[in-house]
């Protein structure tokens, strides 16, 4: 049995309460005067005062019984047959880096994977749970009913916070879809409600929304990078307070491993403050770190490696001359080389460009594709112009005001499942991202010739943020949750083999001790833990399933109220009887 | 198992009504005029009044007889015996002699408890004003002391025509106080004098009647104590869970009245009653109980006559 408005059914046990009070007030004692209590003090309890407390009577009973009832009547229960369909339950489970924050115990995903445990425990015959990582893109992760518990717990405890978090809409369509026929489907969302998506959403079915984390401050590294200027190269630092009070830290950095500066850092409430230092050359590591840890630690440091003055080495494939060789070519530290589909070769190149060509199989180097035709790997359905972009579910492209630019030449793709949307024009995607075979490859599915996109100033900066994410890790920058590109040495010195999320910031090394890359948060956005309100979820058509589980069920709050009637009959019936044999007391006072 | 609604109102919340208006009906005050109030003869007063006194005096109606000495008044010779005997007698005859009847009216808030006509101080104001107008209409005099009253100016007269007055200086005062018996006798005893003294009063917290009474001992006063309560004194009817006012000292008590409560109530009461008129006997008083739900006419006067209050 489930009630349709608990809130009227929680207002509505405020009564008992009342009715309890109500008694207490009638069972008051009687004050009665009389000319003298000389020969009424007695010691005896026969006669002493006794306490006073709620007598426990038939009317007290029946009327906080009547009262119970009455609530419940108004909560509107609904008795589900036993026959009733089984429910499929989507279990989304944010993964942001936020989710790490540990101010709760053990952390903010420690909490919501206790959570899905017990959601698992709690499956009966017949139900199926989903559990759904809410990383971008969002994947289903395990799925299985009561008996397969153990593979949906090992499932839930495989997850690890980090990234940005994904698309919630992107999400709620793939826990939609997850529902079996003659299922009923409850979507419940374990987050921090730190980084979602305000905009309005849209779901199948009301969906339950837990929060895990509190308001808590924190003071983050949002920017740590060396920066190459007319007077050498420079490392630059910048550090935000998140939180709603002013705090004093110390900021400690190290090159190589020596400590070279201590700054101290004062910041107002939502402040950011921001420090350069001269490189010396040769330097290898850059550290930096906060002396005080907060409900956050791993956005406490930052770590750099530096290799000097390190040209990318990007090569071009197309069949004609592209707009992006020209874009490529003005960006500092890239080395551009063309080539024909008919002959290249990606040795000693750090990046492969395809534009207007798609090879059969990826090189083992991070890819961009650009304009692809319809291959075996991405099939295109078609072309269409005049697209104008309207979701950026990748932040790295966030930054750019892309709302004036009309795309063309737009492949329509069915993105790939290693893939993600970074760019997208309603269901069409724009922009790609993702790791096929280790590699990062990012996907442009219009055609800057076409739209006039070349032409527009916006260009030049698509092109320095594709660049940047198609090669993250070739800077040796990488994030949280980010899966290692190759069998490494975390900072504590365990192994991780390729395709293992990373789950601790730091340096990275190389099975010979050699520094291979960094991890770090450097995300403002995850770093702010205050909690977001819940974003709107529009309740769409409801499933079929869902309508007929409805169907199945039958409200009693009519029978109740039929009850309350009979059982007020009853008491003033007794009331009645109880008057009625009432011998008249004469000569009271 | 108890069927009540929530909302009832309790009976026993009613106010206690006012005392009426007035006390005195016009039958009631013809019957005053034919009581009389019997006095001891062991009171002494003054050389009028229409009381019988032992006291010898040289009278016409001759009584007695004693030896003449020198001073007496030779009008007074019973000449006759000295034909007889050859010797000069006086002869003693009765002295006829007024008395002072002093009320003392117990005006605490105790009194002041009841409804209707049984209400105590409607009948203590009766009693009182029945008592002192036979005084005044033998000739005697009269002093009405009230005390636990709101006013404690007492009433003085010595004639019928203050009758009216004594009416209206009774119907007049307002119980509600604290009483003190002993203070009050204490003071009756520094004024001097003699004579009979009336307490009309319910006793409660009156403990120390014996040291009360001890302050004024016989022969040179008369005490009766009309010990005046009301029926609910005598036989309560409270029942259940009750917080108990007193009415003189506002304390509360909450208690639990059963029936085994109210049989100990009876008991104590018995042993208070009879506790009250031991004492009074022993310090030669004469001690009535009475209660208010008695018609004045026909059980308090009578009752009065049978002990030798009224004539």
């Amino acid at each position: 049995m489930s009630v349709l408005a608990p809130l009227l059914l929680g207002l509505g046990l405020l009564a008992l309460p009342v009715v309890a009070a109500l008694h207490l007030l009638q069972q008051r004692r009687r004050r009665v005067r009389v000319p003298a209590l000389e020969l009424w003090h007695d010691p005896t309890p026969l006669v002493r005062q006794r306490s006073r407390r709620l007598p426990i009577t038939w009317p007290l009973l029946l009327r906080l019984l009547i009262a119970a009832l009455l609530a419940l009547a108004l909560g509107r229960p609904l008795l589900h047959s036993v026959t009733g369909l089984p429910t499929t339950t989507a279990l989304l489970l944010d993964t942001s880096t936020s989710m790490a924050a540990t101010d709760i115990a053990p952390s903010r995903l420690g909490a919501a994977q206790l959570e899905a445990r017990r959601a698992i425990a709690a499956l009966r015959t017949g139900d199926q749970l989903a559990i759904i990582d809410l990383s971008n893109p969002p994947r289903l992760v395990a799925r299985g009913g009561p008996d397969a518990r153990t593979a949906l717990e090992a499932a839930v405890d495989r997850l690890q916070a980090g990234g940005h978090g994904g698309s919630l809409q992107a999400a709620l369509d793939l826990a939609s879809s997850v529902q079996q026929s003659n299922h009923s489907l409850q979507i419940v969302v374990l987050t921090d409600t730190a980084n979602h998506a305000q905009a309005p959403l849209t779901a199948p079915v009301s969906v339950d929304w837990r929060t895990f984390g509190t308001a808590s401050d924190n003071v983050a590294f949002v920017a740590f990078a060396a920066r190459s200027t007319t007077d050498g190269l420079h490392l630059y630092a910048r550090v935000a307070n998140l939180g709603s009070a002013p705090v004093a830290r110390t900021m400690n950095v190290a090159l190589d491993g020596q400590l070279t500066q201590t700054e101290p850092i004062r910041l107002e409430a939502h402040t950011e403050a921001e420090w350069s230092w001269p490189l010396p050359k040769d330097t290898a590591i850059a550290t930096a770190n906060l002396d005080s840890s907060d409900a956050f630690a791993d956005d406490d440091q930052a770590t750099l490696l530096l290799r000097g003055n390190t040209t990318l080495h990007a090569l071009l494939v197309s069949p004609n001359p592209s707009p992006l060789e020209r874009a490529l070519r003005a960006l500092s530290n890239v080395s551009v080389t063309t080539a024909r589909p008919d002959s290249y070769s990606t040795a000693g190149n750090d990046l492969t460009i395809f534009s207007g060509y798609m090879p059969a199989t990826l090189p083992p180097v991070p890819t961009w594709i650009v304009a692809p035709p319809t291959s075996a790997l991405l099939p295109v359905s078609g072309t269409s112009d005049d697209v104008v972009a309207d979701s950026v579910p990748d932040n790295r492209f966030a930054a750019l005001d892309l709302h004036s630019v009309h795309f063309g030449g737009v492949a329509m793709l069915q993105p790939p499942a290693w893939s993600g949307i970074a760019l997208g024009a309603g269901s069409t995607p724009l922009i790609l991202a993702g790791f096929h075979a280790g590699q990062p490859v990012t996907i442009w599915s219009f055609d800057p010739d076409q739209g006039g996109l070349a032409n527009r100033v916006q260009f030049p900066l698509l092109v320095a943020a594709t660049l940047r994410t198609v090669t993250t890790g070739l800077d040796q920058s990488w994030t949280l949750g980010d899966q290692a590109p190759k069998t490494l040495h975390d900072p504590a010195g365990s192994a991780i083999d390729a395709g293992t999320p990373f789950a601790a910031t730091g340096l990275y090394r190389t099975p010979g001790n050699q520094p291979a890359l960094t991890v770090n948060v450097l995300d403002a956005e995850e770093s702010d833990l205050s909690p977001r309100p819940a974003p709107v979820i529009e309740i769409n058509t409801p499933t079929t399933a869902t309508t007929t589980t409805r169907d199945l069920g039958r409200e009693l709050w009519l029978p109740v109220v039929g009850l309350v009637c009979l059982m007020l009959l009853l008491e003033g019936l007794g009331m009645q009887l109880r008057r009625s044999r009432r011998t008249p007391q004469a000569g009271r006072l | 198992m108890r069927w009540k609604t929530i909302f009832r109102r309790h009976p026993e919340s009613q106010a206690t009504p006012p005392p009426l208006a007035t006390p005195f009906d016009e039958q009631f005050l013809r019957r005053l005029e034919r009581l009389a109030l019997v006095s001891s003869r062991t009171l002494r007063g003054g050389l009028t009044g229409g009381h019988a006194s032992k006291r010898r005096l040289p009278a016409p109606t001759v009584a007695d007889h004693r030896p003449y000495t020198h001073g007496d008044d030779l009008r007074y010779v019973d000449w006759n015996v000295y034909a007889r005997h050859d010797d000069l007698h006086i002869k003693m005859g009765e002295a006829e002699q007024d008395i002072g009847v002093t009320i003392l009216l117990d005006g605490s808030a105790s009194m002041d408890y009841g409804s209707g006509p049984n209400q105590k101080w409607l009948v203590a104001q009766q009693l009182a004003a029945a008592i002192g107008y036979c005084t005044l209409a033998q000739g005697d005099h009269l002093r009405v002391q009230p005390f636990g009253t709101t006013s404690e100016t007492p009433f003085s007269a010595s004639s019928r025509q203050r009758g009216s007055a004594l009416l209206a200086y009774l119907a007049a005062l307002r119980p509600g106080g604290q009483g003190n018996v002993v203070r009050t006798f204490i003071d009756q005893a520094r004024s001097g004098g003699n004579g009979l003294i009336v307490l009309i009063s319910d006793l409660w917290y009156a403990q120390e009647i014996d040291a009360a009474l001890k302050q004024l001992p016989p022969p040179r006063w008369q005490i009766v104590v009309l010990h005046l309560l009301h029926p609910q004194e005598l036989r309560p009817e409270l029942d259940g869970d009750l917080e108990l006012e007193d009415s003189e000292t506002g304390l509360l008590e909450t208690l639990h009245i059963d029936a085994a409560a109210r049989a100990r109530y009876d008991d104590r009461l018995y042993d208070w009653g009879h506790g009250l008129e031991r004492a009074c006997v022993r310090r030669g008083a004469n001690y009535v109980l009475l209660t208010s739900a008695q018609p004045l006419e026909q059980a308090i006067l009578p009752f009065l006559r049978a002990r030798n209050v009224l004539r």
